[in-house]
């Protein structure tokens, strides 16, 4: 359904993303993981047409999301990395916003934010300035706003960010749940124990680069490791952790 | 507005723009007395009391709007709590930080706007005057201490006002209140600077002599007492020599009446450094209280509503923008427009404008009617076009400033394509919420001076008039409302006299033609068929240059020709 296909991406002759190939089909939910500023933020905005691509091309159904960008919006839902929001509207207010820019009638717009923010636990808030929301509760208006016109593609980067256990585990049941009912999604986040649950399969990406694209499971015997986070370790990390937070310890207690 | 915007290049520009157009003042003002330097002491003296007047006044003003343009950073705010409470630093340095910065600002403004006035006031003393070394120092001195003083008060009385306000309603209550206090005081301030160039002739005759609360309620007169107090015996106590002929008799007049209003000047001096006294301490003790525990988030009232707010929602979407995305346009317009301090203060500043033309063409002459309708006076009937030109431009200005300029990719991503219905309903908004109060505060002064039947036709006028603009003004305008990057236009200095003149023009010609047209219907009304027709041709034109906008690019547009170093590559 989603297909990324040699995207590049230079910043000022920098390449950030080098040569990222991998695709999400429908019914699918696929992790995408990376250590930070391997590049998945910028993936994922060149996949929802955010970011021109410097080489490759981002296909959806076969099709050049370049030749009709509108048309590939209306079927894609996005959460992106900050929850940038308009700070003096209320939750209500920038739903409605979102819902009415997407052409969604009315009477259905409303029904739909006002189970959603019940649903999210939002409805005490819905009233209230999102400039004093948490940012948990600014995340929750972000997932409501890319769920309102029933997305055929979830492009999620780190959807989870902020968000409190409860919210946390019922996002992972909606991924696996809005994947049973067709939908495609890319899933980025940096907590392994929740990609390792609900993704299908897992994209790990490393200096621009992916080095591993399979099931959990695949990986997990192919490397002959127990779990998906020691999987990631021996894929990107180049440092010894517990070494490396014992010297962070030093340099803290350091007083002379 | 940009996130490429550098605050030191603004601050620049902001320092550069109060030295330069003070300098032109200065230098405006000494231009007479290095062209006449036999002009005789009581006039040079009498002249004198105006130009205080002038560099009082707009030092009040200048600084005070200083002050209103930074309404909200005026205070310790719950950012600030979040940034500096958790170090371990006690409040009473925080607050003491705050008001440091705060007074760094204000002098660094006084100084910018007051330094070349005060540098060049010996320039503004006829030469062959025989004024001392001494006496133009103390004029100097003089100057520069009463300019000061002045702004002082101005951004003094805002932030006394702010505080006092916040001190007694809660920040909870003032917060409600806030932004109006900041709107209406940004319009009565930019309307009082425009309006000085004109009402600081005549200030000794027309204030000063007539006495009474009239002189002592108005602040800039304190501090031309106080100047005077100081510094007026330097030119009045010099030796009269022979005047030429034909100045001698009004330099005595002039004399005469300078050293009448000695008591006064005593009298105004003191109560303009009783004023700064009171103001200062006033805002001492606000700002002491309202300090006293570290500001923490307030939560605005919930923009919910009862049945009222919900009939204007059925009302809207049933009969004014009927489809999703006017309806988009519609309220995001509504609630950018209330809720954005940079929008409201733009909107402000246009009214002001507005207002500004309307009394300064009107020359007194406001309430002023006529008994038949070819002898209405003009300056009545063009105010309401200069009004609503002023405001509509303004609302084209502040439509394409972002609401908030990291949060426009909630365009980019749901985007539907077409631009015209949600700018359709960004129009409906704007005449909604701008043009008919405006119409309605100007019917209420036709009212009074034409009768309702005349003032009732003008309002028509008015209202076709107000669409014929609107259209105007949204012509191929491709840009997403509140959404697109803005960057601000290098010609607007050459485009604003332009614009200036023409509106003055246009106004007047549309008066001529309206004050002709009303005094037959068929006239009346082929005027508004003729406005009517030339509003469908300008949709007209909108309409046949219209192309769906894929992809959409909320990016600012490219920079000014002398911002492109090219230095990225």
């Amino acid at each position: 359904m989603l297909e990324a296909r040699h995207l590049v991406k230079r910043f000022f002759g920098t390449a950030v993303v080098s040569d990222v190939s991998f695709d999400v089909r429908a019914g699918e939910v696929v992790g995408y993981l990376g250590p930070n500023g391997s590049g998945k933020s910028t993936t994922a905005k060149m996949l929802t047409g955010l970011l021109e691509t410097s080489g490759g091309a981002v296909l959806f159904d076969g099709q050049d999301i370049a030749r009709d960008p509108v048309a590939f919006r209306r079927r894609l839902g996005y959460v992106p990395e900050e929850p940038n929001l308009y700070t003096f509207q209320s939750a209500i207010e920038y739903l409605e916003l979102v819902g009415r820019l997407r052409e969604l009638p009315p009477a259905l717009l409303t029904r739909k934010i006002g189970a959603l923010l019940e649903l999210f636990g939002l409805s005490h808030a819905a009233n209230q300035d999102i400039g004093s929301y948490s940012k948990g509760m600014k995340q929750k208006v972000m997932i409501i706003a890319a769920l309102l016109h029933d997305p055929d593609v979830l492009v999620l980067d780190e959807p989870d960010s902020g968000l409190d256990v409860t919210a946390t585990l019922v996002l992972r049941q909606l991924v696996i749940a809005l994947a049973r009912r067709g939908k495609a999604v890319l899933y980025s986040s940096h907590v392994l124990e929740l990609v390792e649950k609900a993704c299908d399969r897992v994209v790990v990406i490393h200096r621009g680069n992916v080095v591993a694209n399979d099931t959990v499971e695949a990986l997990q015997r192919l490397m002959s490791r127990g779990s998906l986070e020691e999987v990631f370790s021996q894929l990107v990390l180049r440092v010894d952790p517990e070494r490396t937070a014992a010297d962070i310890a030093d340099v803290v207690a350091d007083h002379a | 507005m940009s996130p490429n915007a550098d605050r030191h290049v603004v601050l620049s520009a902001l320092g550069g723009a109060l030295v330069a157009v003070s300098l032109f003042l200065a230098i405006l003002i000494a231009i007479p007395y290095q062209f006449f330097p036999l002009m005789p002491p009581g006039i040079v003296s009498l002249r004198s009391l105006e130009e205080r007047f002038l560099f009082t006044s707009a030092s009040m003003v200048v600084m005070a709007l200083v002050a209103v343009a930074q309404w909200d950073a005026l205070a310790l705010d719950s950012r600030d709590t979040s940034a500096l409470g958790v170090l371990p630093i006690p409040r009473a340095v925080i607050v003491r930080t705050k008001f440091m910065a705060v007074a760094v600002l204000a002098i660094g403004v006084a100084v910018a706007w007051n330094l070349a006035p005060t540098l060049l006031r010996f320039v503004a003393v006829p030469s062959k005057l025989g004024v001392s070394l001494a006496g133009a120092l103390r004029l100097t001195v003089a100057h520069g201490v009463v300019t000061l003083a002045a702004g002082a008060f101005g951004f003094l009385a805002v932030l006394a006002l702010r505080e006092v306000m916040a001190g007694i309603m809660g920040q909870a209550r003032f917060q409600r209140i806030s932004a109006a206090v900041q709107a209406a005081l940004i319009v009565a301030l930019v309307t009082a600077l425009l309006l000085l160039p004109r009402a600081y002739t005549g200030v000794a005759r027309n204030w000063l002599a007539q006495g009474g609360l009239r002189a002592k309620a108005l602040p800039p007169l304190w501090f031309v007492g106080l100047h005077e107090t100081l510094a007026g015996s330097v030119v009045d106590s010099l030796p009269r020599t022979r005047p030429p002929r034909f100045l001698a008799g009004a330099d005595r007049d002039a004399t005469d009446l300078y050293r009448s209003l000695w008591p006064r000047y005593h009298e105004l001096a003191l109560i303009g450094i009783a004023a700064l006294t009171i103001v200062a301490v006033v805002t001492t003790a606000a700002c002491m209280w309202n300090s006293r525990r570290l500001p923490v988030p307030v939560v605005r009232r919930p923009h919910e509503g009862g049945a009222l707010r919900h009939g204007w929602r059925w009302i809207v979407t049933h009969a004014i923008a009927k489809t999703p995305l006017q309806q988009a346009g519609f309220f995001f317009t509504l609630q950018t427009l209330s809720r954005q301090v940079s929008h409201r203060v733009a909107l402000a500043s246009s009214f002001a404008v507005g207002l500004s033309l309307i009394l300064i063409t009107a020359r007194g002459q406001l309430l002023e009617g006529a008994n038949d309708v070819a002898s209405l006076p003009l300056t009545i009937l063009a105010g309401q076009s200069l009004l609503l030109a002023s405001v509509l431009g303004g609302f084209r200005h502040v439509v394409s400033i972002p609401a908030e300029l990291r949060a426009s990719s909630t365009f980019s991503l749901a985007w539907p394509g077409d631009l015209a219905p949600y700018i359709s309903g960004v129009k409906l908004a704007g005449w909604i919420a701008l043009v008919l109060p405006t119409l309605g505060c100007l019917f209420i002064w036709h009212d009074t001076v034409l009768g309702a039947r005349l003032a009732a036709l003008h309002f028509g006028v008015g209202l076709v008039e107000s669409t014929l603009l609107m259209e105007t003004l949204f012509v191929r305008y491709r840009l997403v409302p509140f959404a697109s990057g803005y960057v601000p236009s290098g010609e607007l200095r050459s485009r604003g006299v332009v614009s200036a003149v023409a509106l003055l023009c246009v106004s007047f010609a549309l008066a001529w033609v309206e004050r002709f047209a009303l005094t037959a219907t068929t006239g009346y009304l082929t005027l508004l068929v003729i406005m009517v027709g030339l509003s469908a041709a300008a949709m007209a034109v909108d309409r046949a240059s219209r192309r769906p906008i894929t992809p959409l690019d909320l990016d600012e547009p490219t920079t000014l020709p002398t911002q492109r170093l090219d230095l990225a590559r």
